[in-house]
């Protein structure tokens, strides 16, 4: 089989779709989880950090790019596969889902759209037009509030409730996407009594709740 | 030791190039010791003898062992007694005056011939692109040549036990053939027997599977439960590395 | 009719050496102006249709099943036998040989049984090769065991599904050639009639199962491959739609069948429960090796098992056979079971089963070890009958299994009709009067992968075999009397399903023609046989029609063809007034009611030919000849 035919056989869209997902958990989302957490440190260290991102603009555009291509990848591949595996089910009257099948991986779809508005939601609000920022002096230079601009955001409890159920979605993508990546790959886990589900389940819960943490703080607890 | 039950049947009744309906039948004073098959045997004996066409379905060794047997009971692959086919389900699993829905083993590959009999030699036509080691009768050497690992043999063989039912592929969300053809390439991965064709087997089979207009896996893992057989997903993950190793490395 | 089994001359252990060097062969370049028909997919069908397909012949393949797969070889449990040696017990081929000669009661022919002791062990070089996950030990090295009360381990298993797999590797051996266009494969497609042109066999009339049309097949040579006759008996163990159609219609048109009466009956199968019972359920007789059978001492005991003391519990195997005990071979464990049932010591809601029970050796052994060793055969008892046998005896009754007897074949495995084969269980040849365990699956691939494609060359080579279209009149003739037999099935539209018959058919027979058999039951189903087939034909209630899927067409068109197949088996039962292997006449029996066998007047191969619809069949003997093995009478005492 050549190689493009096999990365368009079913196999290969769930690689390609796989790939990208991980590329976007381990290039972005674990990079900007740990960003994020700064900002429970105080306006000074999260601001400094904004600024020092913004100063790596070239790294931060590569990383853009190859987001927007994995985003494009693992959706339009997903479509396609989807289309063609509700083709593959036919109609089926009386069928039950067993325990097996958790709600994370049924919900995959719904989570996965969720998440895509997510991203649009996200960078509307603080990349594509962001609401007008203070401007403040770290280290000599001229830089933007990033900190204000997102403790603003957050002090209308509508945008953290918002924001933590898209975090649900987040979460509920990952607990299924993690495993199943692994599975993909075909990285040998003993699946009767594995444990892989379990691990999988728990780090999608810790990264939303990391996630979550920063809205939540910003309405009810840090007040500097 | 064994009691009656009466039960309604809601069965799908399709003949060949029409559309399917279901159909309520009572069943009176069944055994609650026959299988569930012989459920269905005493109802097209009513059935026939009130001058109706009795309810195609299909089975043959009634022992478990053929594959032949298969239907969706109450919306489950064999029903819901696990690691059991349909041919060894008996009726003490359903309660008096239940009502029971029978509906064929449904994908877009397994089109309806007549009620509940399908047709999956899509199955046959995976196997076919690679479902084997290809040694002519003749050709080989002394048995006990190659040893091989105890524990590789019992892995080929937890593989090597599918009956090819086609179970795997009712019960996937999305009609995907993968645990079917992963446990046979599986079998051949790890037995060295199978290994100068590896290449070749994996992306016959797959794309044959493909062809065929078979689903793709989404992870879910219906079919290992409704496996009869108990055919685990580790298997898979086995096929999924077999086919990267023979496309991309 | 002439009976030739060309038997070749010399030593036998060198007959199928020379005799390999004296068929004719076919140039390789002309075998693809060749076409060969094989009836059944099973391991026989399946492994000679890929073979003859390697060789270069053109193959056509039919199955009644959706796939090959599912052809009944699938069930065995136990294993294969081989003459390997690996465990160093002092087996040979001629051991394997001897001991299936005498197992069959000395009613099978040396010739052949050697040659099949003789390519047991290239079957299990084939297998291994073929990736079949045989049991192995941590050595690596593939695990033998005793099977079946034999001296020696000698049998290959893959856990309890050996034929699964063998067939699973056949099936893959008949899909290779698939792929590469050599074999056309008929699924879906029922036999139902043999095509005979100037007296010799020259195709097929199929009907396609799901469309209903009759098609016609020409080749230059038949296999059958069709399996037994068990289910002529209603219930067995046989899957539901094995059946005897292929092999009687081709005994129609002219081949022989032999020793119709040589069926077995496996002791160890879970008993019948009602009358909506479809089919019985063997468990593998390993289970006899810990296993303790036993009946109430008191006739009609209905306490249930265990409150039944040690004192009042009647060993009946261990009491009569001492030095055997449970490990009696089958034809003794199954008579003695319908024995203390007949006189009332049964058990269960029927009266017609015994208990096996494990208690013992679960107190000797532990609970680990027997669930190591039965734990899959435990848990399929437990889910057919809902009782667990670790705590409860399981209860047994014998059923039948297998038939020895079947369509006579010569040393080529060629009938008595020329151009048609039979093989496997099919055929009659290599089992005498009782087959021993593990022996049906080595014998089904042996005729596939190693006799036939190396003797079907001396009949295409030698033959003069004219060209002939499917336009030939005899095929157009064997059309129409197929489509009027479907037709007026269709038309009866009586009162009575075709399972009733078949019921009321197989009950008859168990009775009189199973496990024992006595003179005055023979005449008594002789009499009631033709009596239930004409009134099948008046009374039977075959819903539907002709031009589609239609199982109980399907059926209907078999148990006709068992209603007639029944007189001739009861009738070759008559006929043999001695009691050998599976066959035991109440007539002959020793002082201690043991089975007296007759060689100065029986040993032959009761062959019969067909004279016509309500003519006597004839009956030829071919004598069977012993140059290697003297003649014992057996005893387990």
């Amino acid at each position: 089989m050549k190689k493009n035919c096999a990365l368009l056989s079913s196999i290969g869209q769930k690689l390609l779709i796989a790939t990208s997902g991980l590329v976007m958990f381990i290039l972005f989302l674990i990079p900007h989880m740990g960003g994020n957490i700064l900002f429970l440190f105080g306006p000074d260290i999260f601001n400094s950090y904004a600024m020092h991102l913004h100063q790596m603009m070239p790294v931060v555009i590569g990383l853009r790019v190859l987001m927007l291509a994995s985003i494009t990848i693992h959706m339009a591949m997903t479509i396609k596969m989807s289309i063609s595996n509700v083709q593959a089910r036919g109609t089926r009257l009386s069928q039950k889902p067993s325990k097996e099948r958790s709600l994370a991986a049924r919900l995959m779809p719904l989570s996965g759209g969720m998440i895509f508005l997510f991203i649009v939601k996200h960078l509307l609000d603080f990349t594509i037009s962001p609401p007008a920022v203070q401007m403040i002096e770290i280290d000599g230079y001229m830089a933007k509030d990033v900190y204000g601009m997102v403790y603003t955001q957050f002090q209308d409890p509508v945008q953290v409730i918002i924001y933590l159920l898209f975090m649900v979605a987040v979460g509920f993508h990952l607990s299924h996407a993690l495993q199943s990546a692994v599975q993909t790959f075909g990285w040998y886990v003993p699946r009767k009594h594995s444990k892989i589900k379990l691990i999988s389940m728990w780090v999608a819960i810790g990264m939303a709740s990391t996630f979550a943490i920063i809205p939540v703080s910003a309405l009810i607890y840090f007040h500097y | 030791m064994s009691d009656t039950i009466n039960i309604s049947l809601k069965v799908w009744r399709q003949n060949q190039g029409e559309e399917g309906h279901f159909e309520v039948y009572q069943a009176k004073d069944i055994d609650t010791s026959a299988s569930f098959l012989e459920m269905l045997d005493v109802v097209n004996e009513q059935l026939t003898l009130n001058g109706k066409e009795p309810i195609a379905f299909e089975d043959d060794c009634r022992e478990g062992i053929c594959g032949a047997c298969g239907v969706l009971v109450n919306g489950t692959t064999h029903g819901s007694h696990e690691k059991t086919t349909l041919c060894q389900l008996h009726m003490r699993k359903f309660k008096n005056n239940e009502q029971i829905v029978i509906e064929p083993f449904r994908a877009h590959p397994f089109t309806v011939i007549k009620d509940l009999v399908v047709d999956r030699s899509g199955l046959d036509a995976i196997i076919t692109e690679g479902g084997y080691v290809s040694v002519k009768t003749g050709n080989a050497p002394e048995a006990s040549t190659t040893p091989i690992k105890k524990e590789l043999a019992e892995a080929a063989m937890d593989a090597a036990e599918c009956i090819g039912c086609g179970a795997c592929v009712a019960a996937c969300p999305n009609g995907s053939a993968m645990l079917f053809t992963a446990a046979k390439v599986s079998q051949y991965a790890l037995l060295p027997q199978g290994h100068p064709e590896r290449k070749q087997r994996v992306e016959g089979m797959v794309g044959k599977m493909d062809e065929l207009g078979f689903g793709s896996c989404s992870n879910e893992y219906e079919c290992a439960v409704a496996c009869p057989k108990g055919i685990d997903v580790q298997n898979i993950a086995r096929l999924n590395r077999e086919f990267i190793k023979a496309s991309f490395m | 009719m002439k009976l030739d089994s060309k038997i070749p001359e010399g030593p036998v252990a060198e007959k199928w050496t020379k005799h390999k060097l004296n068929v004719k062969l076919v140039n390789p370049a002309n075998r693809r102006k060749y076409s060969v028909i094989v009836v059944g997919s099973g391991l026989a069908g399946a492994s000679a249709a890929a073979t003859m397909a390697e060789q270069g012949y053109v193959v056509d393949c039919f199955t009644y099943n959706d796939s090959p797969r599912r052809a009944h070889s699938i069930a065995a449990q136990g294993g294969i036998n081989a003459a390997k040696n690996y465990p160093n017990d002092g087996d040979s081929i001629y051991r394997l040989f001897y001991d299936t000669v005498k197992g069959g009661d000395f009613r099978a022919r040396e010739a052949n049984v050697y040659r099949l002791a003789e390519v047991s062990n290239q079957i299990i070089d084939h297998c291994v090769a073929q990736g079949i996950p045989f049991g192995r030990e941590y050595g690596g090295y593939l695990d033998n065991r005793s099977f079946g009360g034999a001296q020696v381990s000698r049998t290959f298993y893959s856990r309890g599904q050996t034929g699964q797999q063998l067939l699973i590797g056949a099936y893959g051996a008949l899909s290779k050639e698939i792929k590469k266009k050599t074999v056309t494969m008929y699924t879906r497609c029922e036999v139902i009639d043999v095509v005979v042109i100037d007296g010799q066999a020259r195709g097929i009339i199929s009907r396609n199962l799901v469309t209903g049309e009759l098609t016609r097949h020409v080749a230059d040579a038949v296999v059958l491959a069709t399996g037994g006759y068990s289910n002529v008996f209603f219930l067995s163990t046989n899957a539901m739609a094995c059946n005897a159609s292929a092999a009687w219609r081709a005994y129609k048109k002219g081949a022989a069948f032999a020793n119709p009466c040589y069926t077995q009956i496996h002791p160890t199968c879970i008993p019948v429960h009602g009358e909506y019972q479809s089919k019985l359920t063997l468990m593998s007789e390993s289970l006899r090796n810990d296993g303790r059978i036993w009946v109430p001492k008191a006739k009609g005991d209905k306490r249930p098992a265990n409150d039944i003391p040690e004192d009042e519990r009647d060993y009946y195997l261990e009491r009569k056979y001492p030095s055997f005990g449970n490990l009696v071979p089958r034809d003794l464990a199954s008579r003695n079971a319908k024995i203390v049932c007949d006189e009332g010591y049964g058990v269960g809601p029927t009266g017609n089963a015994v208990y096996l029970d494990f208690a013992e050796a679960i107190e000797r052994v532990g609970k680990d070890n027997i669930k190591a060793k039965y734990g899959n055969l435990f848990e399929m008892y437990n889910r057919i009958t809902d009782e667990d046998p670790y705590t409860t005896p399981m209860m047994i009754f014998p059923a039948v299994h297998y038939t020895m007897g079947g369509l006579w074949v010569d040393y080529n495995l060629m009938t008595s009709l020329p151009g048609l084969y039979a093989i496997g269980e099919c055929n009659f040849s290599d089992h005498g009067a009782n087959r021993l365990g593990a022996s049906a699956l080595m014998q089904g691939l042996a005729d596939g992968y190693f006799v036939l494609p190396n003797t079907i060359n001396d009949y295409l080579a030698s033959e003069k075999i004219p060209k002939v279209g499917t336009d030939h009149a005899a095929f157009a003739e064997a059309e129409t009397v197929a489509q009027d037999k479907l037709d007026k099935l269709l038309a009866i539209k009586g009162n009575r399903t075709v399972d009733d018959f078949h019921r009321e058919l197989g009950l008859l027979l168990w009775e009189n023609c199973g496990m024992g058999r006595s003179e005055k039951g023979l005449k008594k189903a002789l009499e009631r046989i033709p009596q239930i087939r004409e009134e099948f034909w008046k009374n039977v209630n075959v819903p539907g029609s002709a031009d589609d899927l239609n199982q109980a067409l399907e059926k209907a068109n078999r148990v006709a063809d068992f209603m007639e197949f029944a007189e001739l088996m009861v009738k070759d039962a008559l006929e043999r007034t001695e009691s050998c292997g599976g066959h035991f006449r109440e007539e002959s029996q020793t002082d201690e009611g043991e089975a007296l066998r007759n060689d100065d007047e029986y040993a032959h191969v009761a062959t019969w030919e067909f004279q016509g619809l309500d003519k006597e069949p004839a009956l030829h003997k071919e004598p069977l000849v012993y140059e290697e093995v003297k003649l014992t009478q057996r005893s387990y005492k």
